[in-house]
């Protein structure tokens, strides 16, 4: 059985506080906004290992030529 | 400058919600402070980030983000990719008893001619060997008054979550005079 989905809604003016079942629409929203998480994750990660493979690539090009590991790594920083 | 904090509601919740809406907010205050010491549900071993929304409008939201783990070993990164970002908790994975920290600063909400700004300062403890810490510099281009604030949308990938029992939240209304 899938979880309930309810929100608390407190006034602030009155102090009221209402439980609501969540509506098709503010669900619907709440799929898209884990879908947008996701895709942002996801092309961060992308990002992060292009950005780790190039200066991999570049040490090992920098160390062809003759540069020490510390003096690539160095520059590579 | 924030001289005077008052507390305008309080709510510990004794259910587990998706979401946690402030509503019919007096616009008698400079700023207003949302902070929340939250859990969740969701499904991963870390942490679930979650979106704060105003006035029910989902549009015209954008900001960065910048998150740190000290212990860990995930470099350092910043992102434009979450536009309403609220922060972090943790989710199913993380020890029960540990809740997220996350201070919501939301300046000049009651104006009626400028964009509102809002900052997010948020760490989860996770009693391993990871603290994880956010920030994030968020604007809704709108100029409508803040009269209601929602914190929903826990998500970790495509794992959706609600915010579970204990989980406690507290608007504050800040004045610059006394």
């Amino acid at each position: 059985m899938s979880e309930a989905l309810t929100k608390v809604v407190i006034n602030c003016t009155t102090g009221e506080r209402q439980v609501l079942a969540l509506t098709a629409e503010e669900i619907a929203q709440r799929e898209a906004d884990a879908a947008a998480f996701a895709v942002a994750e996801a092309e961060r990660i992308a990002a992060a290992e292009a950005v780790a493979a190039a200066k991999a690539s570049g040490i090992a090009k920098l160390l062809a030529l003759g540069l020490t590991e510390a003096e690539a790594n160095a520059l590579a920083k | 400058m924030a001289l005077t904090y008052t507390i305008i509601e309080n709510q510990a919740l004794t259910s587990s919600h998706a979401t946690v809406t402030f509503s019919s907010i007096p616009q008698t205050y400079t700023d207003l402070v949302l902070f929340a010491s939250a859990m969740s549900n969701v499904s991963t071993s870390l942490a679930g980030n979650y979106n704060i929304e105003f006035n029910g409008v989902t549009s015209s939201y954008s900001g960065r983000r910048l998150y740190a783990d000290p212990g860990g070993t995930q470099t350092p990164y910043s992102d434009t990719g979450t536009p309403k970002w609220g922060g972090f908790v943790p989710g199913s994975g993380a020890a029960a008893d540990v809740p997220n920290s996350c201070f919501i600063y939301i300046a000049n909400y009651s104006s009626n001619t400028q964009y509102k700004a809002w900052s997010v300062d948020v760490v989860v403890e996770t009693n391993t060997t990871s603290g994880y810490l956010g920030l994030g510099a968020n604007l809704w281009s709108n100029t409508n008054p803040i009269t209601s604030i929602a914190i929903s949308g826990i998500s970790s990938g495509a794992n959706t979550g609600s915010f579970i029992v204990d989980s406690n939240f507290t608007l504050y209304g800040i004045k610059d005079t006394v």
